[in-house]
């Protein structure tokens, strides 16, 4: 999809009417509205578009998109495993067989998502995404995908740059979600509405509670806010100190025992198990995700 | 030590026994042999000329052959008198006693001789011990006489020990105090002629301080002094003119007489008393007298050259020490001499004797004490090394000190070959090693460390020495461990990777003295580098594996997802899932083989839950409920998240495994007490048919059956249990399996509680 400027308007904005002075209509749909002009459009990358969502100034447009998605790996059946999935969901792809392919592709084409095996012919998966942070401009997110369990390896492809990762084998359902959950960074969903609802959960911003089969469960306000925080990004792996710097705006040190305990509470109160349609999963050295069970609900 | 304190107590007994003996043989001035006859010597070189006005009248051989035996009638003295006064001398002293009284008349005719004469002294000497008690009797000239001349004066003479009349009293009698000086004090005889010369004392009188003090006495050459018999002038045949102005001294020089004394002449023989008195005259008018220095200064002189050599003693050789003996005797000589010529007497006996005691008896008393020594040594070192080949062969009989030479010989090329024999076995054992000293230096690097390190490596501080060896990434940590006490560090043993890339072991050992003094370190290198190369080489086989082994697992589950679930598939997919969990907890056990373990802070309950969530969709498909009661209160403990996870996954899986459809899996968390310590326990209990009796025994061991017999009762999970039991194990844990009584399985995991965090909120 080619990039696409916007004539200078007003849009509603999770603060209400916000003036743009520069719109930008960039890959994915998003929409990215930046309230200063000392900050360079073009250097927002969907990778740190979080950055952006935090200050309050980026919305998306409602809408949904046909995503190109490059698939690097050196297995075959994966690639069409996965290339189902994706099609399923409404995106079309395009299949690599090893690193060196892909490294090509990416000078000369234009992604809205890779997703990378760890272990490929030439250039591995670690080596695509190191390579990327300096060679490619506008980097689209990359998905790993890796058979390595590892606490390290994982912790390690995230703090690299990755935008998530997927231990093989993996549910299909699940894969679809956590596409979904990077493709839906710049979709409309993020926009705050005072309630939502995911599954059997409502969630009232304005009085800050959780509804659960009409059963009021009570909140304090930091468990709130992760809830929803969690909610939002559901299926996307959230590290640490960005839930601590959303939740807590803090940079400083919090021991890090009381984000354990606050997840601890949020899971234990929610009931968020998979009967329920839902499960917490701690990526160790890194961070936690909320998973949506489809077949639980 | 030992050998340096007996040195000192040595030294300074030679030291004190050397000045108590210098300074006893001057205060008892038992050298006067010695120094007398330096002196005589001495002042051999420097005679005084003879004054020309003094003459003498001598009762000589001739006189008494002229005028008959001795005594004369004392009218013939009243002649001379007579005669003299006609030719007007300067000064007359008449040295004859004339003490007793004679013929009455001619005491008489003397005494009106004598009147006729202007300056005519007369003798008079004292008697030692004196009557009645008294130290002496005064024995002055009879009354007449006495009353006749001008004054009289002592003309007692002092005898040196060898009886030499070397020394004179200017005055006779308690202090020399002027204004009661007639009463208490006589004046020599010579003194009092030279005053009636002069008109005033002499210098050498003033210069007194008291008249125990004598004065040592120069010498004229003999026979320097004008003498004419006594008949001579008696008879007419001296000119009055030849008289004239003389000092005339009369007195008896004949043999015979008796008056005649040994003086220090050179030639060992006698002088007239008269000639004594004229030397002692010519001194006097000349100021020609020589001081003896006092004996406080004495003994002070006397004791510096013995001081220096004792001091010398400590800093020089032997041999230098004899050269300044030899040096410092010849200083002693020389000052003495010099001394004289400014007519101050330093006696150098005293001085010498010290010198010549302190050297041989230092000499002694130290060879002795480094003998005793060298024997208490080598005895010690005999017994330390019994292999010493002690001097058996010495050839027949030596001396003590030699023999222990030869010991000592024999022990210093016993130490030299063992060094030799150390120095060999370093330089050549197989790894690198060196030694530092206390202040970063290397001491000592073998071969192998020199060639990665070059030449002259020794000598060169530590830190360059790493810097030439270690690769520069690695730098920062071997000095870091080496910076550190030995108690401080965390490992005894720091791994790292040479400039070759060759990977070491260094361990650090102290070198400590006899005494348990820190002296420096050894420094060995082990060569690990096939160790690391293979470590590094498994974790390669590992990844391999991992990804491997898993990689075509997941394809097949990939494929199978498409299809219907048909038996055939979903058998298919069940292998391809065993597959893969074999695949995990084989690379799994085999990481905890060969890692260290490094835990984090993990909430235990919520690491059970997730556990068993992830097997959910597994306990759904056969209606089981598997549920967590989690009754901590927020339990952390320290653990490695992933084989953890894993293990409680494998543990959950089992027991969903064996159990029977739409039967309940209970999950238990619970914090306990064991010994005071606290743990958190898991329990896990299933529904099954539970665990066969004879597997309970063998249940975690490695490939322990995998099979479910056809009752489905579990026999062993391969791996899987192995797995989890070596988790546990790590973590400081226990596991336990059992069968309920209500029948199934249950599993009972303990794992220490983490410790409350400083900062806990």
């Amino acid at each position: 999809m080619d990039e696409t400027c916007l004539p200078d308007e007003e849009i509603d904005g999770r603060f209400g009417k916000i003036p743009i002075y520069y719109v930008k209509l960039c890959k994915l749909g998003v929409v990215a509205l930046v309230k200063s002009t000392n900050i360079d459009v073009n250097k927002i990358r969907v990778g740190n578009l979080y950055e952006a969502e935090a200050m309050g100034c980026l919305l998306s447009l409602p809408g949904k998109t046909r995503m190109r998605i490059a698939i690097a790996d050196d297995d075959r059946e994966v690639v069409d495993f996965l290339g189902k999935i994706v099609e399923e969901q409404g995106h079309v792809f395009v299949g690599f067989a090893d690193g060196d392919a892909l490294a090509n592709a990416l000078l000369r084409d234009t992604f809205d998502l890779v997703i990378l095996d760890w272990n490929m012919p030439g250039k591995t998966g670690m080596q695509i995404l190191e390579w990327m942070e300096g060679a490619v401009d506008d980097r689209p997110p990359v998905m790993m995908m890796t058979s390595r369990t590892a606490k390290q390896d994982i912790s390690d492809a995230l703090n690299a740059g990755a935008d998530d990762y997927i231990t093989k084998p993996e549910d299909p359902n699940v894969i679809a979600a956590r596409i979904n959950a990077i493709l839906r960074r710049g979709n409309g969903s993020t926009a705050m509405e005072t309630t939502a609802q995911y599954g059997d959960y409502i969630l009232d911003r304005i009085e800050q509670k959780v509804r659960h089969n009409k059963t009021e469960v009570a909140l304090t306000a930091k468990e709130f806010e992760l809830t929803d925080l969690m909610f939002r990004n559901r299926d996307r792996t959230l590290s640490r100190r960005y839930i601590m710097e959303t939740v807590w705006r803090t940079n400083a040190h919090l021991a890090t025992r009381t984000l354990d305990m606050h997840v601890s509470r949020v899971r234990s109160k929610l009931s968020l198990t998979p009967e329920n349609g839902f499960r917490i999963f701690t990526v160790f050295g890194y961070g936690y995700r909320l998973e949506t069970l489809s077949n639980g609900v | 030590m030992k050998l340096r304190r007996r040195l000192g107590i040595e030294w300074a007994g030679v030291a004190l026994a050397a000045s108590l003996i210098v300074t006893a043989l001057i205060y008892w001035n038992s050298l006067s042999g010695f120094d007398n006859l330096l002196y005589d010597q001495l002042s051999e070189y420097d005679r005084p000329e003879a004054s020309e006005e003094i003459l003498i009248v001598a009762v000589d051989e001739d006189s008494l052959a002229a005028f008959g035996k001795w005594p004369w009638p004392r009218d013939r003295h009243a002649n001379l008198f007579n005669i003299l006064a006609d030719a007007k001398p300067k000064a007359i002293a008449f040295d004859i006693l004339l003490s007793e009284p004679g013929d009455t008349d001619e005491d008489q005719l003397m005494a009106q001789a004598a009147r006729q004469n202007d300056n005519l002294f007369l003798p008079l000497h004292f008697v030692f011990p004196g009557s009645n008690g008294a130290d002496f009797d005064v024995k002055e000239p009879i009354t007449p006489l006495k009353e006749a001349v001008t004054g009289i004066g002592h003309v007692n003479l002092l005898f040196d020990r060898d009886s030499v009349v070397r020394r004179t009293s200017l005055c006779f009698g308690g202090i020399t105090d002027p204004a009661d000086s007639a009463k208490t004090v006589w004046p020599h005889l010579m003194e009092q002629v030279y005053r009636s010369v002069s008109g005033g004392r002499s210098s050498a009188f003033d210069s007194l301080e008291n008249c125990q003090k004598p004065l040592l006495m120069p010498y004229a050459n003999r026979g320097a002094f004008s003498q004419v018999p006594y008949a001579a002038v008696v008879n007419g045949e001296i000119p009055a003119a030849f008289l004239n102005d003389k000092i005339i001294l009369i007195g008896a020089t004949a043999q015979g007489l008796g008056d005649q004394h040994p003086a220090p002449l050179g030639d060992g023989g006698t002088v007239a008393g008269v000639e004594i008195m004229a030397n002692m005259l010519n001194d006097i008018m000349a100021d020609n007298f020589i001081a003896p220095v006092s004996t406080g200064t004495q003994i002070l002189l006397s004791l510096i050259p013995t001081w220096i050599l004792l001091i010398g003693f400590w800093r020089w050789r032997p041999r230098t020490t004899i050269f300044v003996s030899i040096g410092l005797v010849a200083v002693i000589l020389v000052a003495s001499a010099v001394l004289l010529s400014f007519q101050i007497w330093f006696a150098p006996g005293a001085a010498l004797v010290g010198l010549g005691l302190v050297y041989p008896v230092w000499g002694w008393r130290r060879l002795q004490a480094t003998s005793d020594f060298m024997g208490g040594e080598l005895k010690n070192y005999r017994s330390e090394t019994p292999d010493i080949p002690v001097l058996q062969s010495s050839l027949g009989p030596v001396d003590l000190v030699t023999e222990q030479a030869e010991e000592l010989a024999h022990a210093i090329k016993h130490v030299r070959d063992l060094r030799r024999f150390i120095t060999d076995a370093l330089t050549n054992l197989p790894d690198p090693m060196f030694i530092t000293d206390l202040d970063g230096k290397v001491k000592f690097v073998n071969k192998l460390a020199q060639t990665g390190v070059e030449d002259g490596a020794q000598d060169l501080a530590l830190d360059d020495m790493l810097d030439r060896f270690v690769a520069p990434e690695d730098l920062g940590d071997v000095k870091n461990y080496l910076a550190l006490d030995q108690q401080a560090r965390e490992h005894d043993y720091i791994d790292f990777t040479s400039l070759n890339d060759e990977v070491f072991a260094m361990r650090r050992a102290r070198v400590l003295s006899n005494e348990g003094e820190l002296r420096g370190h050894i420094h060995y290198l082990a060569d690990i580098t096939e160790v690391a190369n293979a470590a590094q080489e498994r974790e390669e086989v590992l990844q391999l594996l991992s990804h491997d082994m898993r990689s075509p697992q997941a394809a097949i589950l990939a494929l199978l997802d498409g299809q219907d679930a048909t038996d055939d598939n979903k058998r298919i997919e069940s292998h391809a899932r065993r597959t893969l969990a074999l695949a995990d907890n084989f690379v799994g056990l085999a990481r905890i083989k060969s890692s260290e373990f490094s835990g984090e802070d993990i909430l235990l309950s919520d690491l059970v839950i997730e556990a068993n969530d992830s097997l959910w969709p597994l306990a759904k498909q056969r209606g089981i409920k598997s549920t967590v009661d989690d009754q901590t209160d927020g339990a952390f403990i320290v653990g490695e998240p992933s084989s953890l996870y894993r293990s409680f996954a494998n543990l959950i899986d089992n027991a969903i495994k064996y159990s029977p459809d739409s039967s309940h899996i209970s999950i238990l968390l619970r914090n306990i007490s064991l010994d005071k310590q606290p743990f958190v326990s898991v329990t896990i209990t299933d529904q099954g048919n539970g665990i066969a009796e004879d597997m309970l025994g063998n249940l975690f061991e490695r490939f322990a059956s995998n099979d479910a017999d056809s009752k489905g009762v579990v026999k062993g999970t391969g791996l899987g249990l192995n797995f989890v039991a070596a988790v546990i194990e790590r973590h400081g844990g226990t596991i336990r399996a059992e069968n309920v009584r209500e029948g199934g399985a249950q599993f009972t995991i303990l794992l220490p509680l983490a410790p409350e965090p400083a900062d806990a909120d």
